[in-house]
């Protein structure tokens, strides 16, 4: 309970403080002044700050930059302004006054700093002013106070079970010497652990009358909220604000009256606050064989469904009503087990909540779709639906009987018109060929790449093979070279051959044989040199001196021998080894 | 027990008889209006190693009856591949974009993306073969050429002609196996699912698709994370999709 003092004696001694709290600026002709209007006020209130310029001589005022203010704030920078002239004693003065709104914020002793005001440039400063804001709060906790007016928040049970619905009504109470010309609730209280709904008769406050601590007051249910706690432990309901315009009635204005006066001279606004107010909330017991889906109150829950007898591929709606007064609003679907072979979809949820009395009533139903598939008999089996009755503090359970389903073949399965499209495609029911995946990729395998590789190297060597038979044929030298050790084979084999029958002519040979080698090898010409030209290339070439002494020898036997008497075989085969080891010789460095 | 037997050696001699029993089986349930055991037995022929056109154009059909139609349409695009379920294939595609929601968006295809379709629907081992035949065909010109028409400027061409044209080969197998390994198709199997640019759930969404919708899937990115896949949309738009949502083939 939040009480505020005798508002007659109150506004007597604000006007008297308002005087002598009045500042004064002289400069010259101007004369700057701050005043407020109360400097005693209660926690809520708004008081008026004016600040006053008067003089003769000024041409331009600008706006006073108002203070930073502790304990209060400005209602709006923007002020509302007044001006008036006169002349006195043939000197003309002007008088311009700028009035702000203050709202009292916190409790305790609070300055209003000094105001300055730039007039023709030059700045102008207030004096500060002093100002008392006392607590409502304070002021309820004294038995003996009887405020004027205060603002409290009825529960209907301050110990509910988790989701049980508590009326919480706002409430306020004023003397008879007050009138409420209105009333605005402060937007955004928050009931936290609560899931809250605003009620609403469409009715206007009705005012009755009570006697609180022997004295009388009039009250008025402003707002009314079903309150349902989502958890369970100690919670505690936030202060909710009220702003009121309220006014002092004559004294003779009867109690009984329209709770909205009409505007008199002593209107005021105050910010109203409920105090906050605990709750303590039960958890729900548990619960073992049955669905809950959060349903807490007193409810009838029933289950139907569209047809029991349809083709594959129909739809079938599935509806639970869950109807009755509670939090109905916070109820979720019950969960059914269909059978496998049924395509569920999304389920549809419609509601028709009254929010007009003190208690919420209402009927809340979900529809499963589903659509079975395949032909056959069904079961949608039994189960159990549980509630919590707050007023009888247990669960209640409802039945909901098992569904028999009877699905039938659609005759028209494969040539149905949907939504206007046709589809008349049968499936292919007798033989077909079956195909294997390719398991390996004929590229990858060894026997594949050795096919492919074949060609490639065929031709390679074919070209090489081309190549040097172009050589051979175009390059004379490189034939010579290359047929060197082959002619001189012939001509070894031949020397041997005739040894018997000619051995002059055998020595011929291999003397050919010898020379034709290192002629072909080294491009010399073979016929028409002298001897001593091969055995200087071979010296050249790092022909081993033993060697060439051998070759020198073996060459001047051979152009000699025809002239000589006759050689034994014994001497020619020995020579011919010579010749042969010779020629060993050069090849290895020719 | 002589049918069992006979039957026993039959499976051993032609694997594809199991097959056609199952077919058979499947398509008696699927008569029978019971569309999930059709479903089941069509899908053990599959995983038996076994296609066919009418396999993949039944199953589209036994989804189409479940109005599953983003897995119709997969299987239906797959029964198109098939000349003997083709033009069936063709309106079960039709029929299902014209049932479903939402319509994706195709880019048009360009001349060289027909020549890469082209290529690809030949195969790898088709294109191996081709490059093996021609192969060995300019082994026989450059030998002719070689050592009997040296100096025919024809023969030279042809051989030229011949070599080149192995090359073009080779690459269409080689491409055609990178593309078949590395791309895959796939079709949109959930009613909604999010096109992500990365596979965090939290990531940028790229795009909203719908059952139904066409993806080119990209194994070698998809590599990174198992239960998403890295997908190409029909519009270009690239994106990740969870791979739950897909029906991958």
């Amino acid at each position: 309970m939040k009480k505020i003092g005798n508002l007659n004696r109150f506004f007597f001694l604000v006007s008297l403080i308002s005087v002598f709290s009045l500042s004064k600026v002289w400069a010259q002709d101007v004369e700057v002044n701050a005043t407020v209007n109360e400097t005693v006020v209660f926690q809520g209130e708004r008081i008026v700050l004016t600040i006053a310029v008067s003089g003769s001589k000024f041409k331009k005022i600008t706006n006073p930059d108002l203070p930073e203010l502790q304990g209060m704030r400005f209602l709006s920078s923007t002020p509302s302004t007044s001006t008036s002239f006169s002349f006195v004693n043939g000197v003309a003065k002007s008088s311009y006054s700028y009035s702000y709104y203050i709202l009292t914020e916190k409790e305790g002793e609070f300055t209003i700093p000094p105001v300055s005001v730039s007039i023709d440039q030059k700045l102008y400063k207030t004096q500060a002013l002093k100002v008392s804001i006392r607590s409502r709060s304070a002021a309820a906790k004294n038995p003996n106070a009887s405020p004027d007016i205060f603002l409290k928040m009825e529960l209907s049970n301050p110990k509910p079970y988790v989701g049980e619905q508590v009326l919480a009504t706002v409430v306020i109470y004023f003397k008879n010497s007050l009138e409420i010309l209105s009333y605005q609730p402060t937007a955004g209280w928050k009931a936290e652990g609560f899931w809250k709904e605003e009620l609403n008769d469409g009715k206007q406050p009705q005012v009755t009358s009570d006697i609180i601590n022997g004295v009388s007051y009039r009250k008025a249910e402003l707002m009314k909220y079903a309150l349902f706690a989502t958890k369970s432990g100690k919670l505690n309901l936030s202060p909710f604000t009220v702003v009121t315009t309220v006014r002092v009635a004559s004294r003779n204005r009867d109690p009984f009256s329209s709770f909205f006066g009409g505007y008199g001279t002593n209107q005021r606004n105050v910010d109203l606050e409920t105090d906050a107010v605990p709750v303590e909330v039960i958890s729900l017991p548990e619960l073992n064989d049955a669905i809950f889906t959060g349903a807490v109150g007193n409810y009838k829950v029933s289950r139907s469904i569209t047809k029991t007898s349809v083709v594959a591929g129909e739809s079938i709606e599935l509806a639970t009503k869950i109807q009755g007064s509670g939090n109905i609003a916070l109820v979720t679907k019950p969960k059914y087990e269909f059978p496998n072979t049924f395509e569920e979809y999304n389920p549809q949820e419609s509601s028709d909540i009254n929010r007009k009395s003190d208690i919420i009533k209402g009927v809340k139903t979900f529809s499963d779709i589903v659509i079975p598939r395949t032909p056959g008999t069904y079961v949608i089996p039994e189960v159990k639906y549980a509630f919590f009755n707050p007023t009888r503090k247990r669960f209640e359970t409802t039945v909901l009987s098992a569904i028999n389903l009877v699905v039938k073949k659609d005759p028209r399965a494969f040539a149905s018109t949907t939504q206007q499209i046709p589809f008349e495609v049968q499936p292919v029911l007798g033989q077909t060929f079956w195909y294997s995946p390719e398991k390996f990729t004929v590229f990858k395998q060894n026997w594949f790449i050795m096919m492919l590789a074949f060609p490639f190297v065929v031709g390679i060597a074919l070209f090489f093979y081309r190549s040097y038979l172009d050589k051979m044929e175009g390059d004379v030298q490189f034939a010579r070279s290359n047929k060197a050790s082959r002619k001189a084979d012939t001509r070894f084999n031949a020397a041997k051959k005739i040894a018997e029958s000619d051995i002059k002519a055998s020595y011929a040979e291999m003397q050919k044989a010898l020379v034709g080698y290192v002629a072909d090898r080294l491009h010399i010409p073979e016929t028409g040199q002298d001897e001593d030209i091969y055995i200087e290339e071979l010296v050249k070439k790092g022909m081993e001196p033993e060697d060439i002494k051998q070759l020198n020898t073996l060459l001047q036997k051979c152009s000699t021998i025809r002239f000589a008497p006759l050689t034994s075989m014994q001497d020619f085969q020995n020579d011919f080894q010579i010749a042969q080891k010779l020629y060993k010789s050069i090849r290895g460095f020719v | 027990m002589i049918i069992n037997v006979v039957l026993f050696l039959l499976f051993q001699l032609f694997p594809s008889t199991q097959a056609q029993l199952k077919f058979d089986q499947a398509n008696q349930l699927l008569k029978d209006q019971d569309y999930t055991g059709a479903i089941k037995g069509y899908k053990e022929i599959i995983d038996a190693d076994w296609k066919s056109g009418p396999l993949y154009l039944n199953i589209g059909l036994a989804y189409t009856q479940l109005d599953s139609l983003g897995m119709a349409k997969a299987y239906f695009l797959q029964a198109v591949e098939f000349d003997d379920t083709k033009a069936e294939a063709l309106k079960g595609i039709e029929y299902s974009a014209k049932k479903l929601p939402q319509k994706a968006a195709y880019l048009p295809k360009l001349p060289w993306d027909h020549v890469l379709d082209w290529t690809i629907k030949l195969g790898t081992t088709g294109w191996s073969w081709l490059t093996m035949t021609f192969s060995y065909l300019s082994l026989i010109i450059l030998i002719a050429y070689w050592f009997w028409f040296r100096e025919n400027k024809w023969v030279l061409r042809t051989l030229l002609s011949s070599i080149v044209l192995t090359g073009f080969l080779a690459a269409a197998a080689f491409y055609t196996d990178y593309v078949n390994n590395r791309y895959g198709n796939a079709v949109l199997i959930k009613e909604q699912s999010n096109l992500l640019k990365s596979t965090d759930v939290e990531s940028e969404i790229t795009s909203i698709t719908f059952e139904g919708y066409e993806f080119i899937v990209d194994f070698s990115n998809s590599k990174s994370n198992p239960d998403w896949v890295y997908v190409r949309m029909s519009n270009g738009i690239y994106g990740w999709i969870p791979k739950s949502d897909l029906l991958i083939y």
